[in-house]
């Protein structure tokens, strides 16, 4: 799905990061934006990760001369050359990340007939994903304030109906957009009470996002929520549109026998789940990495690692091995530079020992 | 049929979902347009053709697919290989 299609030009944008960081030059970072535009194009998820790395990618890259000019050796010469080169690369990135993620805006706005965005749902889904934070002075609009103290009726204080808070027919989503009808309206109010939420308690939205990881932890519910989702596919008919695109496709319901059965793919999945711990704490290797190798795509490694990892907690309403993803690949090149720290390590201290 | 629900049903009417990327579903209208009847897009979905198909017009789109396999080198049969049986896989699973 999205999932895997996402991944293949994730997996292009590092490259050319990577090249990037070696030899500096601006068509490879152009070309790190366009790809990293198909990538939000496929899954908005990584949206932050496109963004951050706008900004901090210039600034890895020119990281040496940086260091030169500011601490090791101040002198003005210095000081210019790193101040015109980092400036150059750092604004023709960040221009090019506006215009193109502008461009994706007003693309989906017109596509959709709706105002430019990047998705219509996101203040409605931010508000869900931190709905057991929010307290009624969180909302500018009074309305919502009173619909908030009112959660109680609905479990808006449950971490693990957040979910539902957004789909659910008497969950917040719903309550919210009958009070308030008008789509866009609805959905900038929910944005601006989650915002504020974060701004006046953001530990207690990291806190959330800490229950949100210690609960991959509960290998039962992980391992059910997997079948959840494998079953997912028949457990939603038959719906009006589901009977509207199936019928296009002239398909049937699997039958009953062939509900209970799993595939030689699923069951690999099922049985996957053990490996998604690895890479769950991939960032924390990358910690420990970080210390010991001081290059830039150590660096990059980093950033991109721990913003996924907080995309998949404090950004997410749900705990699913499919949401890690886009960590796996992280965790096969954050695996890759310790073994190769390991090896360099070791072969210096061979040809130390050797007279 | 879940995720893949949503995707389908912007291939087939041009709705464009508010809480995710459109562009998976402009790729399936491709795909559909291509080829109404081509199944790889559908299959994920874990539903099942009504009519009954015979194994070898499932597996007719994969073997036209390895016989460039002839003219191909060692090493990218090599590729090709795991690419084709991972594909036949897939169609053959149904799965997401």
């Amino acid at each position: 799905m999205t999932e895997t299609v996402s991944l293949f030009f994730y997996a292009l944008v590092l490259i050319f990061s990577f090249l990037y960081l070696k030899q500096r030059c601006l068509w490879q970072l152009a070309i790190v934006q366009i790809l990293s535009l198909v990538v939000i194009s496929f899954r908005m998820s990584y949206l932050l990760v496109v963004q951050v790395s706008a900004f901090v990618l210039p600034l890895i890259a020119f990281l040496p001369e940086l260091r030169v000019a500011f601490w090791k050796h101040p002198s003005t010469v210095s000081k210019a050359f790193a101040i015109k080169w980092v400036g150059l690369h750092l604004s023709f990135s960040i221009l090019l990340m506006f215009v193109l993620l502008q461009g994706y805006r007003q693309l989906n706005g017109k596509l959709a007939g709706r105002e430019p965005a990047f998705l219509h749902n996101s203040g409605l889904i931010v508000l869900t994903t931190w709905a057991p934070v929010l307290k009624p002075t969180d909302s500018p609009d009074p309305r919502l304030s009173e619909l908030i103290a009112k959660g109680d009726q609905f479990r808006l204080n449950d971490l693990w109906s957040r979910d539902g808070q957004l789909y659910s027919p008497r969950g917040l989503v719903r309550r919210w957009k009958q009070i308030e009808p008008n789509a866009a309206i609805s959905d900038q109010v929910a944005k601006q009470a989650a915002l504020n939420a974060l701004l006046h308690r953001p530990m207690d939205v990291v806190t959330l996002g800490v229950k949100t990881f210690l609960h991959y932890w509960n290998f039962r519910h992980i391992r059910r929520q997997a079948k959840v989702e494998l079953r997912r596919a028949v457990s939603n008919w038959p719906k009006k549109r589901t009977w509207a695109v199936a019928t296009h496709f002239n398909l049937s319901p699997p039958l009953p026998n062939e509900v209970k059965k799993y595939t030689l793919l699923q069951r690999y999945f099922l049985r996957s789940q053990p490996y998604s711990y690895v890479v769950l704490l991939s960032p924390f290797a990358c910690v420990g990495l970080i210390f010991f190798v001081s290059k830039g795509y150590v660096s990059l490694l980093f950033l991109h690692s721990w913003i996924l990892f907080g995309t998949v907690t404090i950004l997410s309403k749900n705990v699913s091995l499919r949401y890690l993803q886009p960590m796996s690949l992280l965790m096969i090149l954050i695996f890759a530079v310790l073994v190769k720290a390991v090896i360099d390590r070791r072969s210096r201290s061979t040809s130390q020992a050797a007279p | 049929m879940g995720d893949s629900e949503s995707y389908l049903w912007t291939a087939l009417s041009g709705w464009i979902p508010p809480d995710r990327s459109f562009l998976y579903g402009v790729c399936d209208s491709l795909v559909i347009r291509v080829d109404r009847k081509s199944d790889f897009i559908v299959n994920p979905s874990g539903f099942s053709r009504c009519h009954h198909v015979t194994p070898g017009y499932t597996y007719l789109p994969v073997g036209s697919l390895a016989s460039p396999w002839l003219v191909l080198s060692f090493r990218s049969s090599l590729f090709a290989g795991p690419v084709a049986i991972g594909m036949g896989a897939l169609r053959h699973d149904g799965d997401r």
